[in-house]
């Protein structure tokens, strides 16, 4: 059905660009080479307007928002009417998705949602091509909010308004710092939120003066009235442990965010004592030394948060206050008394502190420790009398293993009485172990271990992470004998992949390990490459649903553990339809987006098209090209 | 004589329909109290649900603990935990065919002893008011379901663990549903601890 206008549009875009190239002066006649570049360019933008007219009839919103919106962004140079027209149509139609928290699990931290994710998009766009409409959203979003969501993480950011500037100075952080901080002094209106900490950090990296002007606005925020001391814990963790935040839950209890890319630098405050000294004092003044009522559930809950703040800057004020750690501390203790006294002093905390006579006599070595870890856990497994319990404790065992002693794990797994439980759990920890050699670039132990997988999902995903490993130039080192030979093993491992996987096993998992090969063939041989792509979008079609956006590998974790896949290295490769072609466009756009064409879903089928103009116009539309396409339009 | 004996059956007579008044200090007036808990497991999608040669089994525990002991116990409560949290009410395991519909529900009745049915008497009014979370009682239930699918050719574990407070289901009575699809991934829903405030993190007044 998408033929005959595909090929129309061909015809229409040919006739028009021979004729407008046609006045162009003989002496600056173009390359065929970049005809058709100028050509394809035309289409890639034919196909961008033809998605983003149909978008707004599609049921599923967040597609069409991203459509419109990409849509806008590529398009804003040459019709910025249009482009504003799809950008307010994006924003309207950002308010039908759902504003639940994208992680049920982890709602109690965040619950950012996929509409906050797509306003950020439009909201980016807005403000990179029309300020004055990103201020009117902007402002819209103020007066929907205040904070209309029921639940709120202990992590989320103030306002709907704040989380949207910095999510946008977050996303800008690297190539323009300027902006992330003028953003994150916007957003300073409404306090001082969480991800400020990460714009902090981040900006120090790349900027020094600009963080500290950051910092120093924020700390003037923090004096302006009485603040909130999750306020004060997020200064507190860029001055004193980047890569940390604290905060205190709706009970009370403490609970922490790790930034794993931030938490190895150096503490801030060592090299600005002053601004260390300039913290601690207003959180002295701001925060410790104003009255703290008891008599009310808001009143405790707040001495909870404070006493939480003194837990990380009390031993700092000797340091960089000197004079007011006694008075700070005091007040701490004061507090924590006032807290205790309505409370029956709670035993101490056996389950984690049992006395230990042989660590009291012996220091464990980490590696001590960890064996007499999984020997108690596998003990306490051989004594749990009923098998059902038993086999999942076993699993547990070997799930807590580290990756690379498999073996061990292994072992333990096969102690599992039920047979489908048991090969799940050996696969698994091979699958694991494999990943974890490939991550660690042991090549040679990862594919001695991939042919024991029994699990043709896992074996192929450490086959594509093998094969891409390879071509990696690191490896390399050996000249052009080498890279030849690394080809043909990687080769090899991908064709392995035809054999194994079978189109009737239909599964979102499969569809991605599609595009993961896909992607990593492409850097081989296109023409195989471009079949995978089409065995990916034929797989696609027999699913229900699938996301062509979500890079993330495919779910290979153990079920009965529901963490067991976030302990697996990750393999280096996106599974997604972005990542599948992105090696391709350049040469085989044509051919990727009549492929894309073939998707049955029409929302998949216009978010694979417009994905592929896309990337083609991001690595191929230059000024020299001067679109004069009223006629396409 | 007479009165005295009638009023002594009439007390029994109640008890006996598990209907307990209570009343104490910071104690629930009139408070009832069920004598025993129902779990209900549903296994409501399944490739091979309806297929001769499915079937299921669970093994599991009830428990129970005050509120109060939560944050010790905290470490037994996690899922990856292999040990026990609280004082064990019943441990059994049932399993039925799942080619008809009566099969694709399991009803697990536990009976509460004099102990659980005591504790469960003395639920506080205000669970928040110091020390009462000593009495505030938490059901704990520990589970592994085995369901072996006919279509799929192969047995599922499904590990389900939950902690559910008395406060909030008064009639001890709780479901658990599962779902599992082609792919052989499942999803469980099941009641869940309505009190937001009980944290198994050690918690201040």
């Amino acid at each position: 059905m998408r033929s005959p206008r595909m090929a129309a549009a061909f015809l229409l875009l040919h006739c028009f660009v021979g004729l407008s190239f046609s006045q162009v002066p003989a002496q600056s006649a173009t390359t065929a080479k970049e005809l058709t570049r100028q050509r394809l360019v035309l289409y890639a933008l034919s196909t961008i307007r033809q998605v983003a007219a149909e978008a707004p009839l599609w049921n599923d919103k967040e597609a069409a928002v991203s459509v419109l919106a990409d849509a806008a962004d590529l398009c804003w140079g040459d019709d910025p009417n249009q482009s504003g027209k799809w950008l307010r149509r994006a924003w309207e139609m950002a308010n039908q998705v759902s504003s639940a928290p994208s992680d049920e699990k982890l709602k109690a931290f965040f619950t950012s949602s996929s509409q906050d994710h797509l306003r950020t998009t439009v909201l980016r766009i807005a403000r990179q091509h029309d300020p004055k409409l990103a201020d009117e959203f902007m402002k819209q979003l103020s007066e929907r909010d205040p904070r209309d969501r029921k639940e709120r993480g202990a992590f989320d950011d103030r306002t709907a308004r704040s989380e949207q500037l910095l999510s946008m100075a977050q996303q800008v952080l690297e190539s323009n710092p300027e902006e992330a901080f003028s953003l994150a002094v916007d957003s300073l209106g409404d306090g001082l939120s969480y991800k400020l900490q990460n714009i902090l950090t981040g900006l120090r990296s790349k900027n020094v003066p600009l963080a500290n002007r950051l910092f120093d606005l924020a700390l003037t925020r923090f004096n302006s009235g009485l603040p909130d001391p999750s306020e004060a814990q997020i200064l507190a963790g860029y001055l004193f442990q980047p890569g940390f935040t604290f905060s205190a839950g709706a009970a009370g209890q403490g609970m922490l965010v790790v930034n794993p890319a931030q938490q190895s630098l150096a503490a801030v405050a060592s090299t600005e004592p002053q601004r260390a000294r300039s913290y601690l004092t207003a959180v002295y003044q701001r925060v410790l030394t104003p009255p703290v009522s008891l008599s009310s559930p808001e009143g405790k809950e707040r001495a909870q948060q404070i006493l939480s703040l003194g837990n990380l800057v009390a031993r700092q004020y000797a340091v960089f206050a000197p004079e007011l750690a006694p008075s700070a501390g005091g007040f701490l203790s004061q507090l924590g008394r006032q807290l205790m006294t309505d409370r029956e002093a709670e035993p101490a905390d056996t389950s984690t502190r049992a006395p230990d006579s042989a660590e009291s006599t012996k220091r464990l070595t980490k590696q001590e420790l960890y064996e007499k870890r999984i020997a108690e856990l596998e003990d306490r497994a051989d004594k749990e009398s009923n098998t059902s319990f038993r086999n999942v404790a076993y699993l547990r065992v070997a799930l807590t293993t580290n990756p690379d002693d498999y073996e061990r794990a292994k072992r333990i797994a096969q102690k599992i009485d039920d047979l489908d439980l048991r090969r799940d759990a050996i696969s698994f920890v091979l699958y694991r172990a494999a990943l974890f050699f490939v991550s660690k670039r042991d090549i040679g132990k990862a594919v001695d271990l991939v042919s024991t997988i029994a699990e043709p999902s896992r074996q192929a995903v450490v086959k594509i992470a093998i094969a891409q490993r390879l071509l990696a130039s690191e490896l390399a080192k050996g000249g052009p004998g080498e890279v030849t030979l690394n080809q043909q093993r990687a080769l090899d491992l991908l064709n392995d992949l035809d054999r194994e996987i079978r189109q009737d096993d239909a599964s979102s998992n499969t569809a991605k390990i599609l595009l993961g090969r896909t992607a990593v063939l492409a850097k081989l041989d296109s023409d195989r490459a471009l079949k995978s792509l089409e065995q990916a979008v034929q797989m696609i079609n027999k699913l229900d649903r699938f996301d062509l956006l979500n890079g993330t590998p495919p779910k290979l974790g153990v079920g009965a553990v529901s963490t067991s896949a976030a302990t697996v290295a990750a393999p280096g490769i996106g599974f997604d339809f972005r990542s599948a072609i992105d090696p391709l466009i350049n040469t085989d756009f044509e051919q990727v987006s009549a492929i894309a064409e073939r998707l049955t879903a029409k929302e998949q089928n216009g978010l694979a098209r417009v994905e592929a103009a896309k990337l083609y116009l991001t690595k191929n539309r230059s000024a020299t090209v001067k679109e004069s396409t009223a006629g396409v339009r | 004589m007479k009165r005295w004996l009638f009023t002594i059956s009439f007390l029994l007579c109640l008890m006996s329909r598990g209907s307990v008044p209570v009343a104490g200090t910071n104690s629930r007036p009139l408070q009832k109290v069920p004598r025993y808990g129902v779990v209900t497991v549903r296994l409501m999608k399944a490739p091979g649900l309806n297929l001769p040669g499915s079937k299921w089994e669970i093994a599991y525990e009830l428990r129970m603990l005050p509120e109060s002991r939560l944050f010790q116990e905290r470490a037994k409560l996690n899922d990856n935990s292999s040990e026990r949290a609280g004082d064990l009410i019943k441990k059994a395991t049932l399993a039925k065919p799942l080619a008809s519909a009566s099969g694709q529900t399991l009803t697990l009745e536990i009976p509460f002893d004099a102990l659980t049915l005591e504790k469960l008497k003395h639920q506080p009014a205000d669970r928040l008011a110091p020390g009462q979370d000593a009495k505030s009682q938490i059901f704990v239930f520990y589970s592994v379901i085995n369901v072996h699918d006919a279509k799929l050719k192969k047995t599922l574990t499904i590990p389900v663990a939950r902690i559910w407070d008395f406060a909030n289901f008064p009639g001890a009575r709780f479901e658990i549903n599962i779902e599992i699809g082609n792919d052989e991934t499942f999803n469980v829903k099941s009641s869940s601890l309505k009190s937001r405030d009980i944290t198994t993190q050690r918690r201040t007044p």
